[in-house]
């Protein structure tokens, strides 16, 4: 059991408290689900349970937090680990090991376990993740999911009671997604162990979870069954992103709020009319770059396989596919940072007013402060112009935070900030590499309005796991497949009817007896 | 062509200790060509990656000492950046061949103490991460619409230095989420047990290396107090045993 009492939490020399107050208990074999705005203190929180508060990060605290009787201040980290588990949010960075073998011993190794010991645990944590093929496998080799995975079974190879999760789908394909929590609900289920996760997806996660804890500002606003919360609170006022059917559900006032597509045909269905009103932008003719029979390959893994795609002017064409099929190669072989082994890039406009964000917005970091960042593009260029330096920032609401280090951003101002130093020099074709990666629902929901205001001329490409952005902006969708576009065209005509590539709300209204089949987002049905 | 990763490992320690010891010009020079041949025989494409920022580095450290320091010190400034020229050969060299688990590996069998070789091993593990972040953030350059394909020079290193200092930060963030995954892994470990996962084992040769290594060593001691050619010209010679030793 873990018992936290009256905590409280500050880093370092901050003057704000993290976390206030925190009374909790966390008992084996329950599923427990943590959300809240960024900043809301779930991070910290982890941190206080797993020990890294106060072994790694310092500060002051008051209160205790209690692993099995124990004060974790009085608890060596490998002590910790022993009972706690954790996954954190990227799991490529957890992984520090050359191979899966060795990722999965040292930990054994530091605890003082003999060999045999260690064979027999690591033999029973990949076969019960299903990834006993991976043993042997190198760890830079491994696509995102798998990496995930690894991680995971390093986080269980002690035995821990409890496992802590920090968005652990962020990184992931739909399809991966539902498959790590299905797992860890597997894990729960059959082996008791304590579920704790932060996560801002609660479409995939609530309807496994026993318990959601709402946090705000530090302290624990409320605690209990996740259905029981929707009904109490809005939840979008928390930064968190409720299941869409459980929000149409709400909006209808239905008086029941269901947390998957099944308990949603009960309450909605009668309510999807027979005919939307949907009026989508249809995309010009004019092709500006055009990826003729693309093949491209790691070494001897060939990652593009001839694939063909047209980028047509003032589109949005969103590119989907599992993690590893190739997605961001093609992007940075239509921007020239990669080299076809075979094929071409046909460029209809200046190859220099291609601009590309990339996943992690700390890429772009140059400068000491924003406005320095953004104006260096210009000036690097030989375009500088005060005047769009500050229109930029406006526009992508970084007026009040001009002066600040980009490292010390929040997560959604440093996805405006990466945009603000590649949207400056006015672009003809933007690249979007997963710009939702890790935001909370609010801050996504701003990115969503705010591109729709930043893309009106120029044309996108955007890459993304998350279909209701997708199905909010795009024009266009292509599926990337073993290499190869399976699938290209109109959004409505890729997406609708499909398992995969599609929003829950269109997989709702499929599996409706009537409904206008074309429906993809909550506001078509409203 | 394969090299033999403890001979490998003898030869950068040994390529350290001299650059780090010696002030003779021309010794350095002569360490210098030491840490080049074996990269350029190995991979020629992977070495000039890992040393296109040594150089960018190395030009930065020639023009801040020639302002500094002026002219006169030219000689000083050249044994400096023949140094980390060096240094830098042999580290991108010895990170092409030897992996993390090799290296852990070869740290236990010279029976080091764990905590210290596994931190050396993850510090190594580290250097090519950073030559991709590097990389990577040299592509946003491009992303941000700045090209150089067809500038001179003096544009692509102007160009590619503001991606030094980016690079520190973003390492100083890699090394507090390294130093965080250990912490969760429950490092450092409590007994003596760290498997082998490479099945490397120590042949008569490496024995022979090892003590070329300490020979030539010795020999560099030794010339800074009498500056004899005969102990320079060892250790000439035991460098290049040792170099041309590194092939399996």
């Amino acid at each position: 059991m873990i018992l936290i009492k009256n905590y409280s939490f500050k880093y370092g020399e901050s003057a704000h408290w993290a976390l206030k107050e925190i009374n909790i208990e966390f008992n084996r074999g329950e599923f427990t689900v943590i959300a809240g705005p960024s900043g809301s203190g779930k991070s910290t929180l982890l941190r206080s349970i797993n020990g890294l508060i106060p072994h790694f990060y310092t500060g002051k605290y008051c209160g205790t937090v209690n692993i099995n009787g124990k004060n974790v201040d009085e608890m060596s980290p490998a002590e910790i680990a022993g009972h706690i588990g954790t996954l954190l949010q990227d799991p490529e960075k957890q992984v520090i090991m050359n191979t899966v073998h060795r990722e999965l011993s040292f930990p054994l190794e530091n605890m003082g376990y003999d060999r045999t010991e260690i064979e027999k645990r690591i033999e029973d944590v990949l076969q019960i993740l299903d990834i006993g093929h991976l043993k042997y496998r190198k760890t830079s080799e491994l696509s995102g999911g798998e990496i995930q995975k690894v991680a995971l079974a390093g986080a269980l190879i002690r035995h821990p009671k409890f496992l802590i999760l920090d968005e652990p789908t962020t990184q992931l394909d739909p399809r991966s997604a539902e498959d790590i929590i299905d797992l860890l609900k597997r894990l729960n289920e059959d082996a008791g162990i304590g579920i704790i996760i932060v996560e801002h997806n609660m479409e995939k996660v609530l309807r496994r979870a026993d318990r959601l804890i709402l946090m705000k500002d530090g302290r624990i606003v409320d605690d209990r069954d996740p259905a029981e919360i929707m009904r109490r609170w809005n939840l979008d006022d928390f930064g968190v992103g409720m299941p869409p059917v459980s929000r149409i559900a709400i909006k209808l006032n239905t008086g029941y709020v269901p947390l998957s597509v099944k308990e949603a045909l009960k309450v909605i269905c009668s309510h999807v009319p027979e005919k939307a009103n949907i009026k989508d932008k249809k995309s010009d003719e004019e092709c500006i770059v055009y990826a003729k029979n693309i093949h491209f390959s790691y070494g001897s893994h060939e990652v593009l396989d001839g694939v063909n795609i047209k980028i047509n002017k003032g589109e949005i064409l969103a590119i989907v596919g599992k993690n590893g099929s190739g997605k961001t190669t093609l992007a940075k072989i239509i921007l020239g940072l990669l080299k076809p082994k075979r094929g071409k890039v046909e460029y209809r406009i200046d190859k220099s007013k291609i601009g590309m964000v990339f996943q992690d917005p700390l890429l772009h970091i140059i400068g000491n402060s924003v406005e320095e960042d953004i104006a260096y593009t210009l000036k690097a260029r030989g375009e500088y112009s005060e005047e769009k330096v500050k229109n930029i920032m406006k526009l992508l609401e970084l007026c009040d935070v001009s002066n600040r280090n980009p490292l010390d951003l929040s997560g959604g101002e440093r996805f405006r900030f990466a945009l603000g130093t590649v949207l400056v020099f006015e672009p003809e074709l933007l690249i979007l590499d997963e710009p939702t990666r890790g935001l909370s629902w609010n801050h996504k929901s701003k990115l969503i309005s705010l591109l729709k205001k930043v893309i009106k001329n120029g044309s996108v490409i955007l890459i993304s796991h998350d279909m209701d952005l997708i199905a909010r902006v795009a024009t266009r969708v292509a599926i990337l497949s073993d290499g190869k576009i399976i699938v290209q065209g109109p959004k409505r005509e890729v997406m609708c009817g499909t398992y995969n590539y599609t929003t829950q709300v269109n997989r709702l209204v499929s599996a409706c007896p009537k409904g206008d089949r074309r429906i993809l987002t909550e506001e078509e049905i409203m | 062509m394969k090299l033999d990763p403890i001979i490998t490992t003898i030869w950068l320690a040994l390529i350290i200790t001299l650059s780090l010891i010696t002030y003779d010009l021309h010794l350095v020079i002569i360490i210098l060509i030491a840490s080049i041949i074996p990269p350029l025989l190995l991979s020629r494409k992977d070495w000039m990656k890992y040393m296109k920022y040594s150089g960018i580095s190395a030009i930065m450290i020639l023009a801040f000492n020639f302002i500094l320091l002026g002219p006169d010190k030219l000689d000083f400034t050249l044994i400096l950046i023949f140094k980390f020229l060096a240094i830098s050969s042999a580290f991108a060299l010895f990170s092409m061949v030897v992996d993390f688990d090799t290296l852990l590996d070869i740290m236990a069998l010279l029976r080091m103490p764990d905590k210290a070789s596994a931190s050396i091993a993850i510090s190594m593990r580290f250097f090519p991460d950073i030559m991709d972040m590097a990389r990577d953030i040299e592509s946003t350059l491009i992303a941000r619409g700045i090209r150089y394909e067809n500038k001179g020079w003096k544009e692509k290193i102007k160009a590619r230095t503001p991606v030094l200092s980016s690079l520190l930060l973003l390492s100083l963030e890699k090394s507090i989420t390294i130093a965080e995954a250990l912490e969760l892994k429950g490092f450092p470990k409590k007994s003596k047990i760290r498997n082998k996962s490479t099945g490397i084992i120590i042949k008569k040769y490496h024995h022979i290396g090892l003590l070329t290594a300490l020979s030539g060593l010795i020999a560099v001691v030794m010339s800074n107090f009498w500056n004899s050619i005969l102990l320079k010209g060892f250790c000439c010679l035991s460098l290049l045993i040792i170099t041309l030793g590194v092939k399996r």
